[in-house]
């Protein structure tokens, strides 16, 4: 099928290496003109980094790249989207001090300009369009861009990234970042470029989500290519096999349906009320996992930070099983809760900090002595097991998060918290860009903690995971709780849909 | 979709202005209230001593707001104004003029040189470069330290004509700051110069061309500074450092005050506006410096904590309202 294509992009022999790390290994790939083009693969197995390489955000230690048959080696990011390939990455890349407007056209300003003055007004009128075209309208332009939510400031960045009229757009493991909506607009998007003979290439951990939107893949593992399939040859199992090298069971959730729970409760939240979350009440009891669903701007996100006392609510109140209220965080943590924002990289993680301190961060009080002093030994013996236990890839403990692979970093995360031994765990998309074989590992210490007695709610805008987890569901639909649904082997996710939409 | 109409935008930002401006208004009139020998008569004494740390403070805005910290402005400033003099004393009012816009520039591309060449943290820059410019001004300065500058063209720098200058400099400001390319990247390097990087942004030309566009305002600074008092004097071992505090602190005001309002070039007058009013009414009470010192202190930590809580004081007005309701509705 592919050979009756016109190729419109080549990379050969690519080769890029972080200190020991060798990240890619003679990696080829080939794009064709109006095609979807997956790259899939466990955390660390290369997609960003070729595709950073592809759009000039790094340069390779050794590349061969073509575009519509020409060498293609544009010196930055700048030069590659006027030469047609532009990328959408899996981190926030909004300036909140700027307008959305002039984050739309950060860096390329230009055209707007009458020497060095730039008008904004035109650039405004632009970006207006520049949304309007990928189906936004309900964003401001003149608004800055730190007053928009989460999955607006990533429209924008989709915006931005088509205005340019990519020949190739590369989507980053964007899409857990966004609710159905964003999806919707995503998906559109990827459509009308194929549909206009360009090219996407798409990167993504969820397999269904890649089996529906690309026409083909390619497989990479440890910085190696390792397979290439065409759609018809599609299967969730085969594609499993090829990213982790070993047989993964299909369904990797947990067997048990008898969803049982103590009685004790762990946490109990009453009469919640904060923006659009009105009267939510529930009891998380030990020994349970509480599966929170809903669409991505029903609320379930902001329950979670007011649970952790992040944010206060308007109304109501939360507290321990014992009755202790828990007024801010450091209530929280004082009761051994977690908390897993879904915004990694802004709340969970100091990405200029070492993988130990990251993970050391919320455990130094149980770390120390009766002098305050803090062994290294337990320290470093923390972070061995929690590295080890989630098969974080890193050069050593010392590394810096921010060179580390989105899963590798949402790994970080969460080994935080499991290394605090916390008693409730609030994770707000916990298994967001983590990769098939870590997901198992997340849900396997899920079914640990579970049996260890230990209070979980989970938060997710992944059905399936939401089901396949929880000992009882709630759907969250316009900040109030529209269904509640006890573990059931026949529980599907359009029962669930139902109640979110 | 948005449906603000225009007018209620403009009704938005008329009320976020008119709640800057009350700041000044209000300090103006605490102290009018409270001293005896303050009041409209120095209004004009306020807006006078309020044009230096003005200029000052809308070239270091860029630097502060890409992520840098400058602490050679005294020093580059006091060059500028040496050199100045020295050329007025040739080429009289233009040599004055240009000579200290042009040094106020080649200082800063020196400045920026140094930066993008050794690529450290800008505060050693600030401190190594303090030094090197304060030893450079007294070596050129000569014997007594000082120059005075010709009281026939002092007059450039004092009212009505500084505020003139002021005006042109806060447009020029305005226009580099929020219509160019180069000001959205100073705003994007700051708030995150990671992604500003991946989006083919230079940080190091950035910033490099921060210390120019800065050393520009400094030159004009510099202009003001000299015909205060129609001389300047060279300082030595970091003696020029006190003359950045004033203005650094009125930026830190006014990057706080942009959490409110996003207009820096209003927020930058209305924190040396307010530093002014502090300054002249402690010495009106007749206070001594070091409770000159303290009251500002103070005044700086008070609009930062209200500016950094005023949505948590907000929310907190609203949650005791809705408990209210909600009580009610109970009972």
């Amino acid at each position: 099928m592919s050979d009756e294509k016109k190729l419109l992009f080549q990379a050969k022999n690519m080769y890029k290496s972080f200190g020991p790390t060798k990240a890619l290994v003679d990696v080829s790939l080939d794009v064709y003109a109006g095609e979807v083009v997956g790259l899939i693969g466990e955390n660390g197995s290369g997609k960003s980094t070729l595709t950073t390489i592809i759009a000039r955000i790094q340069k390779g230690d050794q590349e061969e790249m073509y575009l519509e048959g020409q060498p293609y080696s544009p010196p930055d990011v700048i030069a590659a989207t006027a030469e047609g390939i532009c990328m959408v990455t899996q981190e926030q890349a909004t300036f909140e001090d700027l307008s959305v407007a002039a984050n739309i056209f950060i860096g390329e300003e230009k055209q707007f300009a009458t020497g060095p003055v730039v008008n904004n007004a035109q650039m405004k009128k632009a970006a207006k369009k520049a949304l309007e075209n990928i189906g936004v309208t309900h964003i401001n332009v003149s608004t800055l861009a730190g007053k928009l939510v989460f999955e607006d400031r990533k429209l924008v960045e989709i915006a931005r990234a088509v205005y340019a009229d990519p020949k190739i757009l590369i989507i980053d493991e964007t899409s857990t970042t966004l609710g159905k909506r964003g999806r919707d607009i995503l998906y559109s998007v990827i459509n009308s470029i194929r549909d206009s003979g360009r090219a996407v290439i798409f990167i993504s951990h969820d397999i269904d989500e890649i089996m529906e939107v690309c026409d083909r893949i390619s497989i990479l593992r440890d910085g190696h290519k390792v397979a290439e399939m065409e759609k018809k040859d599609f299967t969730s199992l085969g594609i499993k096999r090829q990213m982790v090298g070993r047989e993964i069971e299909d369904n990797f959730y947990r067997n048990d349906y008898d969803g049982s729970f103590s009685d004790e409760v762990a946490l109990r939240a009453r009469n919640l009320a904060l923006g659009c979350l009105r009267d939510i009440s529930f009891d998380l009891h030990k020994g349970e996992i509480l599966g929170v669903g809903g669409l991505a701007d029903c609320g379930m996100h902001d329950l979670g930070r007011i649970l952790f006392g992040l944010d206060k609510p308007d109304l109501g109140s939360v507290e321990t099983g014992y009755g202790k209220r828990i007024k801010k965080n450091t209530d929280a943590i004082k009761n051994d809760f977690a908390y897993i924002s879904k915004n990694r990289d802004q709340e969970a993680l100091f990405s200029v900090m070492s993988i130990r301190d990251n993970i050391c961060i919320a455990s130094l009080n149980k770390l120390a002595n009766g002098l305050g002093l803090i062994s290294n030994k337990k320290e470093k013996d923390l972070v061995n097991t929690w590295t080890n236990e989630l098969q974080i890839k890193m050069d050593n403990m010392n590394q810096f998060v921010m060179y580390l692979s989105g899963g590798n970093k949402q790994k970080v995360a969460v080994a935080k918290w499991l290394g605090f031994h916390a008693d409730v765990f609030i994770l707000d998309c916990p298994t967001r860009g983590i990769d098939v074989g870590v997901k198992a590992a997340i849900y396997q210490l899920l079914s640990e903690l579970k049996a260890q007695g230990k209070a979980i709610i989970m938060i997710s805008e992944e059905l399936p995971e939401v089901i396949g987890m929880s000992d009882r569901i709630l759907i969250i639909k316009d900040g109030l709780i529209s269904g509640e649904f006890p573990r059931n082997p026949d529980l599907k996710e359009s029962d669930l849909i139902n109640y979110m939409i | 979709m948005n449906t603000n109409s225009f007018g209620s935008k403009l009704a938005g930002g008329i009320k976020k202005f008119l709640w800057m401006a009350a700041i000044p208004v209000i300090l103006f009139v605490i102290f009018w209230v409270a001293t005896p020998g303050f009041g409209p008569n120095s209004i004009l004494v306020i807006l006078n001593q309020s044009m230096i740390p003005m200029a000052i403070g809308y070239g270091m805005c860029f630097l502060m707001k890409a992520g840098m910290m400058e602490l050679s402005a005294g020093a580059q400033i006091i060059l500028i104004g040496i050199v100045g003099v020295q050329f007025s004393k040739t080429f009289g009012m233009p040599g004055f003029i240009i000579g200290c816009i042009v040094t106020g520039v080649l200082t800063g591309l020196l400045k920026g040189a140094v930066f993008a060449l050794l690529r450290i943290p800008s505060m050693v820059i600030s401190l190594g470069m303090c030094l090197i410019l304060e030893v450079i001004g007294r070596w050129i300065a000569g014997g007594k330290g000082k120059m005075d500058l010709d009281k026939s063209l002092g007059f450039i720098g004092k009212v009505p004509y500084n505020f003139v200058i002021i005006a042109i400099l806060g447009i020029l400001f305005l226009l580099i700051f929020y219509n160019t390319a180069f000001g959205s990247h100073v705003r994007a390097i700051g708030n995150n110069e990671v992604v500003a990087k991946s989006l083919g942004i230079k940080p190091i030309k950035v910033k490099f061309l921060c210390y120019t566009v800065c050393g520009f305002f400094f030159g004009f600074a510099a202009i003001l500074q000299v015909c205060y008092s129609n001389t300047i004097a060279a300082k030595m071992s970091m003696g020029s450092l006190p003359m950045v505090f004033k203005p650094m602190m009125g930026v830190l005001i006014g990057i706080e005050l942009n959490r409110i309002y996003d207009n820096f070039l209003v927020n930058i007058l209305v924190g040396e506006l307010g530093m002014a009013i502090i300054f002249n009414g402690l010495m009106a009470a007749g206070l001594p410096t070091t409770i000159q010192d303290f009251v500002t202190g103070f005044f700086l930590l008070f609009v930062m904590l209200i500016s950094a809580n005023r949505e948590s004081a907000g929310d907190a007005i609203r949650r005791i309202k809705l408990r209210r309701q909600a009580a009610k509705q109970e009972g």
